[in-house]
């Protein structure tokens, strides 16, 4: 048989005349001791030093930053999964892309050749973007007007394609690439920087040409005019 | 005037503990310390603009041939029209129509962007029988397409401006529309919710005007001035 608690008492008990319940000193606030406030004050400070080291000193992006592998026109770089060699770029006013279509822009459009060799296993490279000399990034998509898709390379096969984006003349003289493998992400893996060695010069021949370009379709056999 | 909101025990301990300022707080009622409490939490959203003047209480109205700078595009709308013809664009079904917006699009961004983005920049509300789904923002664009070429506008390079044609396709069944009422919408360059990456996010319309809408007059749209 259960005992009732102390909060199975009432006022009604005490009228009916039961047992008298003692008075019970009133409750002691308890105040904590200096130890866990010490240990809860270490805490917060460890929490403060975390967040002004993280701020003051950004280091997650330099962590994972891609390696850049820089090279120039023609020389081949080698990337964790695959050989790269890019070849000289060309410009014009019109695209042929290759597939019946003529595009034209209200900038320059610039085609870069590529030699893919991929390394170990079938590689399928989707990213690039252009670095303009004006400051600018170009993004060069898998699809659209300005892209680059050059399919999966077989090891000991070599892969040629041809990357195309639109840019302003302005962003011509001084531009870089950047090739990757994975267009959603290059954190902390080898992406090619290359030096394309453009001119004023040449952006202004090709904001002046007419004759289209081609970029020519990807394809295991070299394009019959490179 | 009610009295304090601290319990006597409460308000005995901070006079033995001989603070004052603990004294005085706990002397207060209850009233006054909400009171307090939130005026410390209005000033504390002045660090974050809350207490800066409300200019705008809707989207402004659009004004047809004038450059709008939206980011991350300068948008300038020219002309509503409809076609039941368009090269090069295919409709979901022959009895159907495109309702093209014509605009010059700049990137003003420093980097390229994709399509999706100026799809969300500027849509259509008001008009009957759009196949696409409509939105909170009103109902996207199928497609923008460069007049020049009819390619689809993707990526937006920074620097260029484009002539280009916002398609909507209509259901035939539906009668041409005689107005049609765009809106046009800003970017912030923040990250999400669930994803930190920083981004051109959460569209808001920020103009909107109703334009009259009438058949293109030839085959294309950029030939219809």
């Amino acid at each position: 048989m259960s005992t009732p608690g102390p909060l199975a008492a009432s006022s009604d008990d005490r009228a009916a005349g039961g047992p008298a319940v003692p008075e019970q000193p009133p409750a002691r606030v308890r105040r904590p001791r200096p130890r866990a406030l010490a240990a809860g004050a270490a805490v917060l400070a460890a929490l403060a030093v975390g967040h002004v080291v993280v701020t003051a000193f950004p280091v997650d992006d330099r962590v994972q930053a891609p390696f850049l592998r820089t090279t120039t026109v023609g020389e081949p770089v080698d990337l964790r999964y695959a050989r790269l060699t890019v070849g000289r770029p060309t410009g014009s006013t019109v695209l042929d892309g290759d597939d019946g279509t003529l595009l034209a822009t209200p900038g320059v459009w610039l085609t870069v050749p590529l030699t893919i060799e991929a390394l170990g296993q079938p590689r399928a490279l989707g990213f690039a973007e252009l670095h303009g000399g004006d400051g600018r990034t170009y993004t060069v998509f898998t699809s659209g007007r300005s892209s680059f898709l050059p399919g999966t390379t077989q090891p000991g096969v070599p892969r040629y394609a041809t990357l195309r984006v639109e840019v302003p003349p302005q962003a011509v003289p001084g531009a870089r690439l950047r090739v990757g493998l994975d267009l959603d992400d290059q954190r902390r893996d080898d992406v090619a920087d290359v030096e394309l060695g453009l001119t004023q010069a040449d952006a202004e021949a090709w904001a002046a040409e007419t004759t289209p370009v081609v970029a020519h379709a990807p394809s295991d056999a070299p394009p019959e005019d490179s | 005037m009610p009295g304090p909101a601290a319990p006597p025990e409460l308000r005995a301990r901070a006079r033995a503990g001989g603070s004052k300022v603990a004294r005085r707080v706990l002397d207060q009622p209850l009233q006054r310390i909400g009171v307090l409490g939130a005026l410390v939490l209005l000033a504390a959203t002045a660090a974050f603009g809350g207490l800066e003047e409300q200019t705008q209480d809707g989207p402004e109205a659009l004004v047809v041939g004038t450059p709008v700078a939206l980011a991350p595009f300068e948008l300038t709308v020219h002309r509503v029209v409809w076609t039941t013809d368009l090269p090069g664009q295919h409709l979901s079904d022959d009895a159907n129509r495109w309702v093209g917006v014509v605009a010059t699009v700049r990137n003003t961004s420093d980097a390229g962007l994709l399509g999706v983005t100026l799809r969300d920049a500027l849509t259509l509300d008001g008009v009957d029988g759009l196949v696409a789904e409509p939105s909170d923002l009103g109902v996207r664009a199928t497609s923008v397409v460069v007049l020049d070429d009819g390619s689809s506008l993707s990526p937006v390079q920074p620097g260029l401006t484009y002539e280009a044609a916002f398609l909507f396709e209509q259901d035939g069944s539906a009668a041409p529309p005689t107005t049609a009422a765009v809106q046009l919408q800003q970017h912030v360059w923040r990250g999400g919710t669930m994803d930190a990456t920083p981004a051109w996010r959460f569209p808001t319309t920020v103009l909107r005007g109703a334009l009259d809408v009438r058949e293109a007059v030839s085959d294309a749209p950029e030939e219809d001035a």
